[in-house]
C-alpha cells in the first residue's frame, strides 16, 4: 500500500514574488539555477539565511543548472536546510508522529517539496487502517499548517501520486485497480527517465502513453530498448522509479456564450469574459485557486475564428491582478466583425505544468549582473521594484568592484570596499591636479608620477570614464586620485 | 612638421581592428599625418584600397604587416622596396601553407629566407618584448630585442615607443628607451592605432569579445583599458611621447613600393605554332566565322576587324585565348557552359563559342564591354554546369584543369570578405551583450535578410520585444549593430573568380589554402584585384546548365540521336505561349512570383522580348520606374513616343523606354556624337555618382554634340535627365540575352520533354525558386505521375518511367536524406542480383547505418514488403541491436524478430514522415488532409478562379514563398499552395504589420481577403491571416 500525501503549493506560491526578488538579490553572482533552487528556498526564510545557505552550498559544489535533487546530493547542508524549512518540517513531524504510532517501521520513499510518499507496504498496515490513519494525519496537518492536503492510497506509487494530485482537499481516497489502470494509461511516456534516443523512437513508433506501452510485452520492450525497456515495462505497471509526473489529465471546463445583441462594446465583452472565467475557475477548483490554461475562442459573424491563449495563476481570492493580466492580452485583439458567440475553455494545471508554461519564461539563470539586470527589468514591467546590481569581480578594473557585492538599498546590511571618496582638487590649464583639499587642509602636488585612463561599462547604466593620477605630494605622500570624466568631479581612490 | 604613423591596423586584421583602410587614411589626412603604414595581422588584405586612398588624399602609403611567430611573438615589418614586397608576399604565402588553417604562423628560419628589403619595428603591443618590459623582465627583454636586432641588422631595426595611458606603462617605456640607447637602435613614436577615431573604440571591444567568444562582462582581460588606440596627430602625441618624430619620418621616406602588375596579368598561353597571341586569335576567329555567320557580309567583317584591332591594342588577345581554351576543354568533357555579362557584346567572344548570343543580330554594342578609353581590366564571366557531390564532370573539373595547365603557383581563387550584416550581427553582438537567445532568435528571424536600416525598422515593430526597447542595454546594443555593419568577419572564397598570371602569384599577393580542398585563395577580393590592374576569370557554377545537360543526355539516350542546342530555334511559338501564360515553375529566371505576375502582361513572343523580360523584373528597373511604362505600352494602353526621331532606332525594341545600359550608350552616341568610350564614361559617371566636375564636363560635351545635331536645348535637357534617371537602374542587355538563352532552352525542354525535365530538376536540387515538392505538384498538374522511392524499383537518381504509356517519374534513392550516391548505387547493384525478400534480407545484403535504413522505411521505400512502417522500424532497431550484441553471428541475425502490433499511422503522420526525410510527400498534399480539420469554410485554388474579381474569399494553403522586396514600398507577398494549385497573396503594409509573426513564421495559413483579377493576373488581397496548424 502506497500513500501519497499531496500538499498543493498554492499558498506557498503566493509569497514567492516578494521572496524571489529577495532571493535573486541575495543570490546574485551565485551560480545557482534559480527556478529550481528558489522554489526550495523561498518559502519562509529571511534573506540573511538564504545567503548563508548559498555560500555554504556553493562551497560544496552546487552549480548553475543543477536540479534540486542533485543540489541536495552535492550539499548535505542544503538538504538539511530544505528539511529545515518550517513548513516542511511541520509536515514531516506530523507524519513521523502518526506513523510511529501506527507502526515502528516505515520508509520514506520519496521526499519532494510538496509531495510525500509513504510506503506503508512493509508496515503491514491494512487498507482500512491506512484510511483511518491517513484521515487523522490529514486533519492534524491541515490544522497545524493551515494547508489543504489530500491523501490517496493505491497499490503502486504512480497511481497513488496521480490520484493525490486530483483528490479533493481534506479527503482520503482509496484507488481501485480499475481506476489505477485508468490513471496510468493516459500518462505520456516522457514521464519516464529515458534517453532522448529512446523517446524519439517511441514517438516514431506511435507509442505516446503508458497505455500504449501496456500493449507490448516485457520481453519485446527489453529486446528493443534494453535496460530502458525494463523501465518502460515498470512504468506501464505503475511501478516506482518514475519522477514526478509532468503532465496529467487536465481538468477541463467549457463555457459557451452567445452575444445577446451584435456589436456590443468591448468593455461589455470583457466583463462577460472575466465573469465566465471566474465561474469556470470555481468549477474546477475549490475557492477558484490554482493555475489555469485559458483558451477563449471568438466566432465572428463573418465565419472566422479568433483565439486567445494564456496561462493565469489565481493565487488569491482577489482576482484583480488576474483580470489586469487578462485585460492586457484582450486589448491586443482586433475584431473585424461582430462576435456571434464565444467559448471559454479552462484547463486546470498542476503547479509543475504551470511552472513549465510561463514561469520558465519568467526566470533564467542569473550568472552575472548584466543578465540579472535584464531580468530585473522584466520584473519591473510586471510591477516589481527594480533593483540596481553591481557585479563583483576579483581584479576588476574599477577598484571598488573588486570588493564585496553591494546593493543600493540602504536597508540591506551589505558592505563594499574601496569606495571612492570625493575630493576637492585644483587643476592647472592642462587639467592636471595642482593641489588638493583633504579634511579642510590643502596639500600641494609635487609631481604627477603616473597618468592612466579607464573606460569601462559603457554598455550599462553606470558607464565609467576616469582619468587616474598617481600623485606625489610635497610632503612625500603618494596617493591615487581620479577625475570622473562623465561629470568632471574628482575622487580619491582607496584600495 | 610632418608626421609618419608607422604601425596602424585596419579591420582587415579580422576582429583586431575597427576601421576601414580608407577611414584610416582619411583621418590621417585630417590630422596632418603625411605618411601612414598599414600593418595588418599576417596579411596584405587591405593594402590595395589603402594605397589607392593614400594616393587620392596625397599621403605616402607604406606597405607592411604584423608577423606572428610559432611561439606567438610578434613583430611589425615594413617594405622598403619591391623586393621587400615580394619577399613579404612569399613569406606570408609559405607561412599559410605550412600552418594549420586560420592559424598561420611564421618560423624564424622562414623569415631569414625572405628578409631582404624589410625593416622591423619591435615591441608592438602584442610582442613578447612589450610583455617583458611591462613585467620588468629586463634580461628576457634584452635577449628578445637583441635577437631581432641581430637578425635584421641594427640599421634596419627600430623600437616602437607608445603611450596609451595605461597603468605602469612608463616604466616599460623607460626600459625600451634604455635598450635603444645602449644598442643604438632608433625609437619610433607611434600610437599603434587600431581604429581611426575614438568613436570606434567600442566596436573594437565588441569585436574582441566576438573573437574570444566572451561577453563584455567576462572580457576584461582582452579589451583595451581605455579608448586611446586611435590615430593621433603629432601635436597630441608630442604631449605624451619624446621627440623622436624625425626617426619615423626618415624611415618612412626609405619605404617606397609601387604596385604595378600590368606585365604579369595575362597568363602564359602557349599557341600551337609559336605564333603570337594576336595572330592565333585572328586565325581562330577566321576559322570559326563561317559556322556562326554562314553569310559573311561586310558588316560582319567590319565588326570583327574593329574588335580584333582593339583587343590587340589593349593586349588582351592572350586573355581571350585563355577563356576560349577553358570553354573548349569544358565542351570536350561534355560540360555545358556559356558566358554572361557585358562580354556577350563581343563578336569575337561569340565566334570563339564563349558567348551564346549573336551581337549583330541583337544589336549589341562592343563599346559596352571594351572601348578605347577603358582603363580597368575587362571581365569575362563563364557559367559551367555544377553538380557538387557527384562524380560527374562539371565546374570543379574545369577549375582543376586550370590549376593543372598553368601550375598551382600561377593560379588562385579570388577571395571575398564575409562581413557583418543584419542577422549575423544581431546574433554575434547580441551574445556579447548577453541578450537572451529567444530575443535574438526572434530579431534575426524578423529582419528577413534586408539591409541594416530596413532590418532595424522591422525589428522595432516587433511588439513582443517592446519591453526590451526601453531596457538600458538596448541603446548601446543598437548603436554597435549600426557601427559593425560591413566590418569584415573572415575570409571566404569568391564564388568563381580566378586569378591566373604569368608570374608566380605569390610575387603579387599573398596566398592562403582555402577551407575547400585543393583550392588556394589570394588575399584580395574582386574589387581589389580589379583596382590592382589584374584580370580575373569568373568560373561560376550554374545548376540550370547541369539540368539542361542531364535532360539532353536523357533525350539522346532514348532517341539514339545527338541533340545540338545551337540548332534549336529560339522562336518556337509553342514555347512562348506557355511563358506568356506564366506557366513557368521550374524555368530559369522566369519562375519567381514577380515574373509570373508580369508575364501575362508583358507577353514575350520572341527571343528579344524574352531578354527584356529577364532584365526588367529586377530591383533596379522596378525602382527606376521603367517597368510600368514598358508594360503599359506593350498592352497598348500608352502611346509609344520618342523624345526625338534620332532615338527611334535605338529605343524601338523597348517601345521608347530605356531599359538597357547599352541603350544609354547608344543614345549618347546617336544624339551627341559621343565615342563608345565617352558614352561608357558617361554611363558610369551617372551610375556611380562620380565627381561633380566630371559630370559637368560630360554634360557640356553632351550639350555641344547634341546641339551640333540640331536638337533644341529643351529636348537636350529632357534626354539628359532621362538618361540620368535610367543609367542607375539599367540592366546589361548582353547579360540579359545570355540568360534568356538558358531560359528559352529550359522552357523548350519542359515543353517537349516535361517528365525528363522535371526528373533532371529534381536530380539537381537544391536550386531555383521552388522546393522539390512544389516542382512535383506542378508536374502532377501536367499529368505526370509520381512514384515514391523504392529499394525495389528506384534507380540512384530520379528517372522517367513509362508504365502503361503514362509518363511517370520514379523518385531516386538519393532523393532520401542521407542516402549518398555510393550507397544508392550499392542498393541498385544488389537489387539487380535478386529481389529483396524481407527487411532482414535487405539488411544482411546491404551494410548500412541504422539511421539510413530508418529513413528508407520512413519515406515508404520499403512499403512494397507489405508490412506497416512502424513494425518495420521495430524490426530494424531490434535487428541492429542484435547485430551489435552478436557481431557477425549470422545465425542469430537470421532468427525471426517478433514485432508487436503497433498503432496504425494516420495519413498525416505518414505524410509528415515523408516530408521530414525527403522534403516531399508521395501520396497526399498536406492541404488535402488539413482541409478536413478546418472548422471554417475555405475555398481551394480552383474554386477561387470562379468567383468574380472584388469578391471576398477565404482560402487556406501551405506557404511556399514569402517575399517583402525593398522595392515594394512595404507590401508583402505570399504564395500558398494547396492540392489543386497556387494562390498569390498580397498584403498591404498595414496588414503586414498586423500579421507579421504569422507571415514570417507559419507554414500553413488561412487567409481572408478580396480576389483581384487584372490582365490575366490573379491575387488575393489579404485582410486577415491566421495560422492553421
Amino acid at each position: 500500500m502506497i500513500a501519497a500525501l499531496w500538499i498543493p503549493c498554492i499558498r506557498l506560491q503566493a509569497v514567492l514574488p516578494k521572496d524571489i526578488r529577495q532571493a535573486l538579490l541575495d543570490a546574485q553572482n551565485r551560480s545557482f539555477s534559480l527556478p529550481d533552487f528558489s522554489m526550495g528556498l523561498c518559502t519562509d526564510l529571511e534573506s540573511g539565511q538564504i545567503l548563508e545557505v548559498c555560500q555554504k552550498a556553493e562551497a560544496e559544489g552546487v552549480r548553475a543548472g543543477m536540479s534540486v535533487l542533485r543540489a541536495k546530493i552535492q550539499s548535505p547542508d542544503l538538504q538539511l536546510f530544505i528539511q529545515d524549512s518550517l513548513v516542511y518540517q511541520k509536515v514531516l513531524d506530523e507524519v513521523k508522529v502518526f506513523l510511529n504510532a501506527c507502526s515502528p517501521r516505515w520508509q520514506e520513499v520519496e521526499a519532494g517539496l510538496f509531495l510525500l510518499e509513504l510506503d506503508w507496504l512493509h508496515s503491514g498496515i491494512s487498507k482500512e487502517e491506512a484510511k483511518k490513519t491517513g484521515a487523522k494525519l490529514l486533519q492534524k496537518i491541515c490544522h497545524k499548517t493551515r494547508l489543504m492536503a489530500s491523501l490517496s492510497l493505491a497499490n503502486k506509487p504512480l497511481p497513488a501520486r496521480l490520484a493525490a494530485l486530483e483528490s479533493k482537499a481534506f479527503c482520503v481516497t482509496v484507488i481501485s485497480q480499475q481506476r489505477e489502470l485508468q490513471l496510468m494509461s493516459r500518462q505520456p511516456v516522457d514521464i519516464c527517465p529515458l534517453s532522448p534516443k529512446t523517446l524519439g523512437r517511441l514517438k516514431v513508433l506511435g507509442i505516446s502513453t503508458l497505455g500504449d506501452l501496456a500493449q507490448i510485452t516485457r520481453q519485446d520492450l527489453v529486446s528493443q530498448f534494453g535496460m530502458e525497456g525494463h523501465v518502460l515495462h515498470q512504468a506501464s505497471l505503475g511501478g516506482a522509479g518514475i519522477g514526478i509526473p509532468i503532465a496529467q489529465d487536465k481538468k477541463r471546463a467549457v463555457l459557451r456564450e452567445s452575444m445577446e445583441t451584435a456589436l456590443q462594446p468591448r468593455s461589455w465583452i470583457f466583463k462577460r469574459l472575466t465573469l465566465g472565467i471566474q465561474k469556470l475557475c470555481l468549477e474546477l477548483s475549490e475557492e477558484g485557486l490554482g493555475f489555469f490554461e485559458i483558451e477563449v475562442r471568438f466566432f465572428l459573424e463573418n465565419q472566422s475564428l479568433i483565439k486567445l491563449n494564456l496561462v493565469l495563476p489565481t493565487l488569491t481570492r482577489d482576482l484583480d491582478s488576474c483580470e489586469r493580466l487578462f485585460h492586457l492580452h484582450f486589448e491586443k485583439i482586433q475584431f473585424e466583425d461582430a462576435i456571434a458567440f464565444f467559448e471559454i475553455e479552462l484547463l486546470k494545471l498542476t503547479p509543475w505544468q504551470f511552472q513549465q508554461s510561463s514561469l520558465k519564461n519568467f526566470y533564467r539563470p542569473c550568472r552575472n549582473a548584466t543578465n540579472l539586470q535584464n531580468l530585473f527589468y522584466r520584473l519591473q514591467t510586471r510591477g516589481y521594484q527594480l533593483w540596481e546590481v553591481i557585479s563583483s569581480v576579483p581584479g576588476h578594473r574599477i577598484p571598488e568592484r573588486r570588493a564585496f557585492l553591494r546593493s543600493l538599498d540602504s536597508k540591506k546590511n551589505t558592505r563594499s570596499l574601496c569606495v571612492p571618496k570625493p575630493i576637492q582638487i585644483k587643476e592647472d590649464e592642462e587639467g592636471k591636479p595642482l593641489s588638493l583639499m583633504v579634511n579642510h587642509r590643502a596639500y600641494w602636488v609635487d609631481r604627477v608620477l603616473q597618468v592612466w585612463n579607464v573606460c569601462e561599462d559603457w554598455w550599462t547604466q553606470c558607464p565609467v570614464d576616469r582619468s587616474y593620477y598617481r600623485l606625489q605630494l610635497k610632503n612625500g605622500a603618494v596617493l591615487k586620485v581620479f577625475r570622473d570624466n562623465m561629470g568632471s568631479s574628482w575622487f580619491r581612490q582607496v584600495g | 612638421m610632418s608626421f609618419a604613423e608607422l604601425a596602424s591596423k585596419s579591420w582587415f586584421s579580422f576582429l583586431r581592428g575597427a576601421s576601414s583602410p580608407e577611414d584610416l587614411v582619411d583621418e590621417a589626412a585630417e590630422l596632418g599625418i603625411c605618411s601612414l603604414a598599414l600593418t595588418d595581422r599576417m596579411g596584405l588584405y587591405g593594402i590595395v584600397p589603402f594605397l589607392n586612398q593614400c594616393q587620392k588624399r596625397g599621403i605616402h602609403g607604406i606597405v607592411g604587416a604584423q608577423l606572428i611567430f610559432e611561439d606567438e611573438d610578434s613583430i611589425l615589418v615594413l617594405c622598403e622596396n619591391r623586393i621587400g614586397y615580394t619577399n613579404l608576399c612569399h613569406l606570408l604565402t609559405r607561412a599559410a601553407r605550412q600552418s594549420p588553417p586560420k592559424e598561420s604562423r611564421i618560423s624564424v628560419r622562414l623569415l631569414q629566407e625572405h628578409i631582404e628589403g624589410l625593416f622591423v619595428l619591435l615591441a608592438d603591443r602584442e610582442s613578447h618584448a612589450w610583455g617583458y618590459a611591462r613585467n620588468k623582465k629586463v634580461l628576457k627583454l634584452r635577449d628578445n630585442l637583441n635577437f631581432w636586432v641581430q637578425l635584421f641588422g641594427q640599421k634596419r631595426s627600430f623600437i616602437l615607443y607608445t603611450s596609451h595611458f595605461e597603468e605602469n606603462e612608463n616604466q616599460a617605456n623607460t626600459l625600451l628607451s634604455q635598450f635603444a640607447e645602449e644598442s643604438g637602435v632608433l625609437l619610433i613614436p607611434s600610437n599603434q592605432p587600431l581604429y581611426a577615431t575614438r568613436g570606434r573604440a567600442q566596436v573594437l571591444e565588441v569585436l574582441a569579445c566576438i573573437r574570444e567568444h566572451k561577453t563584455l562582462e567576462q572580457s576584461q582581460d582582452i579589451r583595451p583599458l581605455n579608448q586611446e588606440r586611435c590615430l593621433k596627430s603629432q601635436k597630441e602625441l608630442q604631449k605624451i611621447l619624446p621627440d623622436y618624430f624625425v626617426n619615423a619620418q626618415n624611415l618612412a621616406s626609405c619605404c617606397q613600393v609601387k604596385l604595378n602588375f600590368e606585365n604579369v596579368r595575362i597568363p602564359d598561353f602557349k599557341t600551337p605554332s609559336q605564333q603570337s597571341h594576336d595572330e592565333y586569335l585572328r586565325e581562330l576567329c577566321l576559322q570559326n566565322l563561317p559556322r556562326y555567320y554562314p553569310d559573311i557580309t561586310g558588316d560582319v567583317i567590319q565588326r570583327l576587324e574593329e574588335e580584333l584591332l582593339l583587343i590587340c591594342k589593349k593586349n588582351l588577345s592572350g586573355y581571350f585565348l585563355v577563356v576560349w581554351d577553358l570553354v573548349s576543354y569544358a565542351k570536350e568533357q561534355g560540360i555545358l557552359c556559356q558566358g554572361r555579362g557585358s562580354a556577350a557584346n563581343s563578336m569575337v567572344a561569340y565566334i570563339l563559342g564563349i558567348m551564346p548570343v549573336d551581337p549583330l543580330k541583337y544589336n549589341l554594342l562592343f563599346g559596352r564591354f571594351l572601348n578605347e578609353e577603358t582603363t580597368s581590366a575587362p571581365d569575362i564571366d563563364l557559367d559551367f554546369a555544377s553538380t557538387p557531390g557527384t562524380q560527374r564532370p562539371d565546374r570543379e573539373t574545369v577549375i582543376q584543369y586550370v590549376y593543372q595547365k598553368y601550375g598551382a603557383d600561377h593560379v588562385a581563387m579570388v577571395s571575398t570578405f564575409v562581413t557583418f550584416q543584419a542577422r549575423m550581427a544581431i546574433r554575434e553582438v547580441g551574445k556579447v551583450f548577453e541578450m537572451p537567445e529567444e530575443v535574438l532568435d526572434l530579431m534575426a528571424k524578423m529582419c528577413g535578410g534586408y539591409s541594416f536600416r530596413r532590418s532595424f525598422d522591422e525589428i522595432f515593430s516587433i511588439k513582443s520585444l517592446k519591453e526590451w526597447y526601453a531596457s538600458p542595454y538596448w541603446e548601446p546594443f543598437l548603436r554597435i549593430l549600426h557601427e559593425i555593419q560591413d566590418v569584415p568577419r573572415h575570409l571566404s572564397i569568391h564564388v568563381g573568380g580566378m586569378l591566373v598570371t604569368s608570374r608566380p602569384l605569390w610575387e603579387i599577393v599573398p596566398l592562403e589554402p582555402a577551407s575547400m580542398e585543393k583550392r588556394v585563395v589570394c588575399q584580395w577580393d574582386k574589387d581589389m584585384v580589379e583596382d590592382a590592374g589584374l584580370i580575373k576569370i569568373d568560373i561560376l557554377g550554374l545548376r540550370m546548365l547541369s539540368v539542361l545537360g542531364d535532360v539532353k543526355r536523357m533525350v539522346e539516350l532514348e532517341s539514339g540521336e545527338a541533340l545540338d542546342l545551337l540548332n534549336i530555334s529560339r522562336e518556337d511559338p509553342f514555347v512562348y505561349e506557355q511563358i506568356c501564360e506564366a506557366d513557368t515553375v521550374g524555368l530559369f529566371q522566369v519562375e519567381s512570383r514577380a515574373q509570373m505576375q508580369s508575364l501575362p502582361r508583358t507577353r514575350p513572343k520572341n527571343f528579344s522580348e524574352l531578354g527584356i523580360q529577364v532584365a526588367i523584373i529586377r530591383p533596379g528597373p522596378l525602382q527606376g520606374n521603367m517597368v510600368n511604362p514598358y508594360i503599359e505600352r506593350k498592352q497598348g494602353r500608352e502611346e509609344v513616343v520618342y523624345m526625338h526621331p534620332l532615338l527611334e532606332p535605338v529605343l524601338s525594341e523597348t517601345l521608347g523606354v530605356i531599359l538597357f545600359q547599352e541603350q544609354v550608350l547608344k543614345v549618347a552616341i546617336v544624339v551627341a556624337n559621343f565615342s563608345p568610350g565617352q558614352a561608357e564614361r558617361l554611363r558610369k559617371a551617372m551610375s556611380r555618382k562620380r565627381s561633380r566636375k566630371e559630370m559637368q564636363s560630360l554634360y557640356d560635351e553632351f550639350v555641344k554634340g547634341a546641339t551640333e545635331n540640331g536638337l533644341d536645348s529643351e529636348t537636350i535637357e529632357r534626354i539628359f535627365k532621362t538618361l540620368e534617371g535610367f543609367a542607375l537602374y539599367g540592366f546589361c542587355k548582353s547579360h540579359a540575352l545570355a540568360f534568356a538563352n538558358i531560359t528559352y532552352l529550359s522552357a523548350w525542354f519542359r515543353s517537349y520533354y516535361p517528365a525528363h525535365y522535371v526528373a533532371a530538376l529534381l536530380n539537381n536540387q537544391p536550386m531555383g525558386f521552388y522546393s522539390s515538392d512544389v516542382l512535383i505538384q506542378d508536374a502532377k498538374g501536367r499529368g505526370i505521375l509520381f512514384y515514391p522511392p523504392s529499394i525495389q524499383d528506384s534507380e540512384v537518381l530520379t528517372t522517367v518511367v513509362s508504365p502503361m504509356t503514362n509518363l511517370g517519374i520514379r523518385l531516386g534513392l538519393t532523393q532520401v536524406e542521407g542516402i549518398s550516391t555510393e550507397l544508392a548505387s550499392l542498393i541498385v547493384k544488389e537489387k539487380n542480383m535478386g529481389p529483396w525478400k524481407d527487411l532482414q534480407n535487405f539488411l544482411s545484403r546491404i551494410p548500412m547505418h541504422a539511421d539510413k535504413a530508418e529513413k528508407l522505411i520512413r519515406c515508404g521505400a520499403m512499403d512494397f514488403l507489405g508490412i506497416p512502417r512502424r513494425e518495420l522500424l521495430w524490426e530494424l532497431w531490434a535487428w541492429h541491436k542484435r547485430d551489435k550484441e552478436n557481431p557477425k553471428n549470422a545465425a542469430a541475425l537470421r532468427q525471426k524478430i517478433n514485432t508487436p502490433v503497433l498503432k496504425k499511422q494516420s495519413d498525416w503522420e505518414m505524410m509528415a514522415e515523408e516530408y521530414s526525410v525527403m522534403g516531399v510527400g508521395s501520396r497526399h498534399h498536406p492541404m488535402e488532409l488539413l482541409r478536413k480539420q478546418l472548422r471554417v469554410r475555405v475555398m481551394d485554388s480552383r474554386s477561387l478562379k470562379t468567383i468574380p474579381s472584388g469578391a471576398m474569399a477565404q482560402i487556406a494553403g501551405m506557404v511556399i514563398t514569402r517575399q517583402r522586396p525593398p522595392t515594394a514600398k512595404g507590401f508583402a507577398f505570399l504564395t500558398l499552395e494547396d492540392e489543386f494549385g497556387m494562390i498569390n497573396l498580397v498584403l498591404s503594409p498595414l496588414t503586414y504589420e498586423r500579421f507579421r509573426a504569422e507571415f514570417r513564421t507559419q507554414k500553413f495559413l488561412l487567409a481572408r481577403g478580396y480576389r483581384q483579377y487584372k490582365d490575366g493576373v490573379e491575387n488575393l488581397k489579404v485582410s486577415y491571416l491566421q495560422a492553421i496548424h
